[in-house]
């Protein structure tokens, strides 16, 4: 019954947090946003008190239900457990072992350092909720987009709005290799082991299990029905059960219910527990970190020819158009809400959710080793548009803070720089003005190239005081590959 | 990382080579291909029976009595299919074949194409087809394209003109057109584009040395734009002796191309021009590219109720059929099926009658109430060099005019399912890259639109209308969008109404906003402004018309101070301590008469009495 209520909530769950992450259009959002903020790290970035104090409250009731039900995480490696129990054999597979505390506090420690030293790319690696946000937008997205995309087709064959295409892209290609190994190690060490990940690295899990030896109620054994049949340990996926002995190690069980249902002769029940010894260490498996090694795949240039203000000779044909590339910014582009780099790289938890729902292509992860899978925002596929205020809307973590539209609208991220040599009214000596016609704050305005011609070709004058960084003028800029106006972040936002 | 763009430009050679390639490999790999199998015409529309092959109309050409179909097909839409996913193409030969087999069965003999139709494919591809038939079954029209400067030499003309001997694969030219005539090229007009296109390097005195020779048989020119060039052509009949002129005619363009852009010439002085000195006249853009068969469905509505079983494009094609001095009406067909429907229209051609004639004028009248942009879609502008799709741009906005998706205001009762439907579809239309918003306003294309559209201003127009859709903000356009407006159209003063609409104004003074005040003061009701230089009484005039921002390049102390008490919100580049009359001698009429008044509507009549004294209205 309880196995059965913890399976049934936990698929709520998980399908919500899954669903916000696939949900391009944004509209779930508002009836599943909670289910986010809940998630245990991003609350603690978010200084989210109730949400943390309520966390820590309910593993002191009821134990790790937290990892069992709320943590996507967990539910996907139990998914992967379950797949791997195809056979009654392969679901007795498991045996008790002692937990590998040197690696399990040692990685804590090193967490806990990286979370106050700021380092986000390492906190962001082995948050639970990250990668599970990471797996979501890398590997589920693109199939979901896949199936709108056909689904859009078919509208568009029988003229209905229904659904839109949308674009999909690696955003990050290191980032989506490491969501693949991510998934890839999860799955093999959930198939063979169950929750190996949760009981050795996740920090999340070791400080739940901190709290959780000490809760109200947990699987407890009555030695009286007991056996010792080692049934129960053969089911226990966190193989904290030592049935021979007839103890549960509480810090690392998930409270998943499974053990009770599992003993045959109803030695197992969910109540108050009496006093408990503590059991000892094994070896576990180790997410190797490879950085490094991604980084040097940092996606390669392309170089193709392009017919720059051909003479017309014929009539129809389309002009070829390069892809742009991103520019060198000196300090990198956050979104308005985020107050400043330094508070956004130490409250983002690299989660992905609001690049799976930036509706512009704005946001993509970082491949800076300093933000590494921290969002970062470039302007090649579009701009931070004014209407738009998504990104900080969902962001659990508070890391970019909520804002309305009015707001948006006067929170300087960042300057645009004119670049001389790329822009066309030098290259091509045509008249454009395209940036400047595009500019929602009217901080550039078109100078005479000759000061002493008003009618010469006009070149854009930014005034960095009244722009805001939204990159309307870099994306609508005719310079390809790299646009003769660019926007470069500001450290500190500020209010025009 | 080097962050500038190295310029890579390719010789034109190469253009056309790139270009030419696909074509060239296509046309090769179907040459050794059977003919595809023989359309089956009359089976697809069974319930109207059989197109019948031997009912076709001819026409007489009056000097060399050539019997020439009234239908003539036009070679400048092709069928294609896609070979890349970023427009590159290759014209479809096999189903060209098709199409001119058809043709040719049905009686149609005039093919008309030209070197740059089809990004310069077009000839070759013809040629191909109509070799495959007996050369006396028909008459082919081909022209002098030169448009581009470069190609304006002799040498380079003359290239062209055999060129097009070769890729048609005939000794003969039946049907010889300069191109374009009356379109201006670059800095030149319509009159100095001409001159220097086949005056100036003699080409057309070679032609007419063509002619003579037999190798052109008939010399005539196609007209476009600027009616000095039309007219100084004709006044030169005498000498140039033209067997033929090409001119744009259609039911909407017989009365109203002059409104639709006052640089046209109306079909009913063109044609009447050529009628009375007996000139055969050759129709194009009969269907205006499609517009007056894509029309709004009220205009659909009405011509389906008089003819139900016609489709709407058959109006348009008998219509310009009707006219007794047409030697032939040309449409360019992609499809069977729209070539079947021509057929039907003109196996025989069935005379429109006076009273339907009249209908179709008034249905032009009740055509003009859609503002629908005037593009037919030839891709004369193509390939823009910063890649936009103008024809692309221009036929999705039409289509949602004419489905009813361009919502004027927020207060539409469908706005949110129409903002949705044209959002969705612009985006499936044209890919965004290639979006109003990426036009640069370089003006490149301007001077090759044969319906002398103003490109960048139009999409301009596309674009902030897409932008107030996308921010939802139906009412509120961009001060400074607003602004460049006035700036790049050297108006003296433009409006954003309230429902996003704009317009802009030319008369001097204040005379445009007073004329607004009196005679349609809801345009300025909570509108933004743009002005170039505002003084008190111009202030007192917004005030008093609830305008709600305004933004001008020249303001005085007084006006900023009247506005912002007002509460108009006011943005400006300078200000000054007072205007001065035009002679300079001392304050601006306007502004010594409203210096003392405090209230709006007291300025609004002695600005009245003012501008009716000095008769400025």
């Amino acid at each position: 019954m309880l196995r059965k209520i913890r399976i049934i909530v936990a698929t709520l769950f998980f399908l919500g947090i899954t669903l916000l992450f696939l949900d391009f259009t944004g509209a779930v959002h508002s009836w599943l946003g909670w289910m986010a903020k809940i998630q245990f790290l991003p609350a603690v970035l978010a200084l989210n008190v109730g949400v943390v104090v309520l966390l820590l409250a309910i593993t002191l009731l009821f134990g790790r239900v937290y990892c069992s039900v709320i943590c996507p995480l967990g539910v996907l490696q139990d998914i992967f457990t379950r797949l791997g129990a195809y056979s009654k054999k392969r679901k007795y597979r498991f045996s008790y072992s002692p937990a590998v505390k040197w690696l399990r506090y040692g990685v804590f420690v090193l967490f806990f350092i990286a979370l106050v030293a700021g380092i986000g790319s390492f906190v962001a690696l082995l948050a639970p909720y990250s990668s599970y946000g990471r797996i979501a937008q890398n590997l589920f997205s693109p199939v979901v987009i896949a199936i709108n995309n056909v689904a859009a087709d078919i509208a568009e064959y029988h003229n209905s709005y229904a659904f839109y295409t949308k674009d999909t892209w690696i955003k990050a290609m290191p980032v989506f290799i490491i969501a693949v190994v991510t998934f890839v190690t999860l799955f093999v060490l959930a198939w063979r082991n169950g929750r190996t990940y949760c009981n050795t690295i996740c920090p999340v899990g070791t400080v739940l299990g901190f709290f959780s030896r000490f809760s109200w109620l947990s699987p407890v054994i009555d030695t009286s029905k007991c056996n010792a049949c080692g049934l129960c340990s053969k089911r226990c996926k966190a193989a904290c059960i030592d049935g021979k002995n007839h103890t549960i190690d509480y810090s690392r069980c998930v409270a998943c219910m499974d053990c009770i249902d599992t003993c045959t002769h109803g030695a197992i029940s969910y109540t108050k527990r009496r006093k408990q010894v503590e059991p000892v260490a094994v070896e576990a498996e180790k997410s190797a970190d490879n950085r490094r090694s991604f980084l040097a795949i940092v996606g390669g240039a392309v170089v193709a020819s392009t017919i720059k203000a051909e003479e017309k000779t014929v009539d129809g044909g389309l002009a070829v158009i390069l892809d742009k590339k991103i520019p060198e910014r000196k300090t990198p582009l956050v979104p308005a809400g985020s107050q400043s780099l330094k508070h956004f790289r130490q409250h983002c938890t690299g989660c992905q959710l609001c690049v799976s729902q930036c509706p512009n292509d704005v946001l993509r992860p970082s491949t800076d080793l300093r933000s590494f899978m921290q969002p970062v925002m470039s302007y090649e596929r579009g701009y931070c548009r004014p209407e738009c205020t998504r990104c900080s809307q969902v962001c659990p973590a508070g890391a970019i803070k909520p804002i309305d539209v009015a707001e948006k609208s006067s929170i300087s991220i960042g300057h645009a720089v004119w670049v001389k040599s790329n822009c066309i009214v030098l290259t091509d000596g045509v008249s454009c003005g395209n940036c400047a016609r595009h500019c929602p704050s009217g901080a550039i305005t078109m100078v005479p190239l000759d000061s002493n011609d008003p009618e010469s070709l006009k070149i854009p004058s930014v005034n960095a005081e009244k722009c805001i960084g939204c990159g309307a003028c870099e994306y609508v800029c005719p310079a390809r590959p790299f646009s003769a106006i660019y926007v470069e972040g500001n450290l500190q936002h500020r209010i025009i | 990382m080097d962050m500038n763009n190295k310029k890579i430009s390719i010789s034109r050679r190469d253009f056309l080579r790139r270009l030419g390639l696909g074509s060239a490999v296509s046309a090769a790999a179907l040459a050794g291909c059977k003919p595809g199998e023989k359309s089956s015409v009359g089976q697809a529309t069974l319930a109207q029976g059989p197109i019948p092959t031997d009912q076709m109309t001819y026409r007489l050409n009056p000097k060399t009595n050539e019997k020439v179909s009234i239908l003539g097909y036009g070679c400048m839409r092709w069928p294609t299919v896609p070979t890349g996913p970023d427009g590159q193409d290759e014209i479809d030969q096999e189903m060209v074949n098709q199409l001119i087999d058809t043709a040719l069965e049905h009686g149609v003999n005039y093919f008309d194409t030209s070197p740059a139709y089809c990004k310069g494919r077009s000839e070759k591809a013809t040629g191909i087809a109509l070799s495959r038939h007996p050369r006396d079954s028909y008459f082919i029209a081909t022209k002098l394209s030169n448009f581009a400067p470069s190609t304006w030499g002799r040498k380079e003309s003359l290239e062209m003109y055999h060129n097009s001997f070769k890729l048609l694969q005939v000794d003969k030219i039946d049907y010889l057109l300069l191109h374009g005539v009356g379109m201006s090229a670059g800095e030149y007009n319509g009159m100095e584009a001409f001159q220097k296109r086949y005056i100036d390097n003699g080409v057309l005195d070679y032609l007419l040395e063509e002619r003579k020779a037999g190798r052109i048989g008939n010399l005539g020119f196609s007209y476009h734009g600027d009616i000095e060039v039309f007219d100084y052509l004709l006044s030169q009949n005498d000498k140039y002796n033209w067997d033929f002129v090409q001119i744009q005619l259609n039911y909407l363009d017989w009365k109203h191309a002059k409104e639709i852009n006052k640089r046209n010439t109306n079909a009913e002085y063109l044609y009447n021009e050529l009628a009375s000195r007996q000139i055969p006249a050759v129709i194009m853009e009969p269907l205006l590219g499609g517009r007056l068969a894509k029309v709004h469905d009220h205009v659909a509505e009405r011509l389906q109720q008089r003819e139900p079983e016609r489709s709407v494009a058959s109006w348009a094609f008998r219509y310009a059929g009707t006219h007794p001095d047409v030697l032939t009406v040309l449409s360019g067909m992609t499809y069977m099926e729209h070539l079947e429907d021509n057929l039907r229209s003109f196996c025989p051609l069935k005379p429109l009658t006076e009273d339907e004639m009249n209908f179709l004028y008034e249905t032009a009248d009740l055509m003009m109430q859609y503002p629908t942009i005037p593009c037919n879609d030839c891709k004369y502008c193509m390939p823009c060099p910063y890649g936009i799709d103008i024809p692309g741009v221009f036929l999705h906005y039409n289509k949602c005019v004419n489905e009813g998706n361009v919502p004027k205001n927020g207060q539409d009762p469908n706005y949110r399912a129409a903002r949705r439907a044209f959002l969705v579809s612009y985006d499936r239309a044209v890919p965004t890259l290639r979006q109003a918003d990426h036009c640069t306003a370089c003006g490149q294309c301007v001077p090759h639109c044969p319906q002398l559209i103003d490109i960048p201003g139009q999409m301009m127009r596309i674009d902030m209308f897409v932008e107030s859709m996308k921010q939802d903000k139906m009412n509120v356009v961009d001060l400074a969008t607003l602004h460049s407006i006035l700036k790049e159209g050297n108006h003296s003063l433009a409006v954003a109404t309230v429902d996003g609409a704009i317009s802009t104004y030319d008369s001097p003074g204040v005379v445009d906003l007073y004329k607004l005040n009196v005679e349609s003061p809801e345009i300025l009701k909570g509108s933004l402004v743009a002005d170039k230089i505002v003084g008190k009484g111009a202030a007192a005039l917004m005030v008093e018309g609830r305008v709600k921002c305004v933004q001008t390049e020249v303001i005085t102390r007084e006006a900023v101070e009247y506005l912002r008490n007002h509460g108009v919100e006011v943005k400006y580049d300078q200000v000054i301590d007072s205007i001065t009359n035009r002679a300079g001698t001392g304050l601006c009429p306007v502004e010594s008469r409203c210096k003392s008044i405090e209230r709006s509507d007291e300025c609004l009549t002695t600005i009245g009495e003012f501008l009716r004294e000095s008769k400025l209205i």
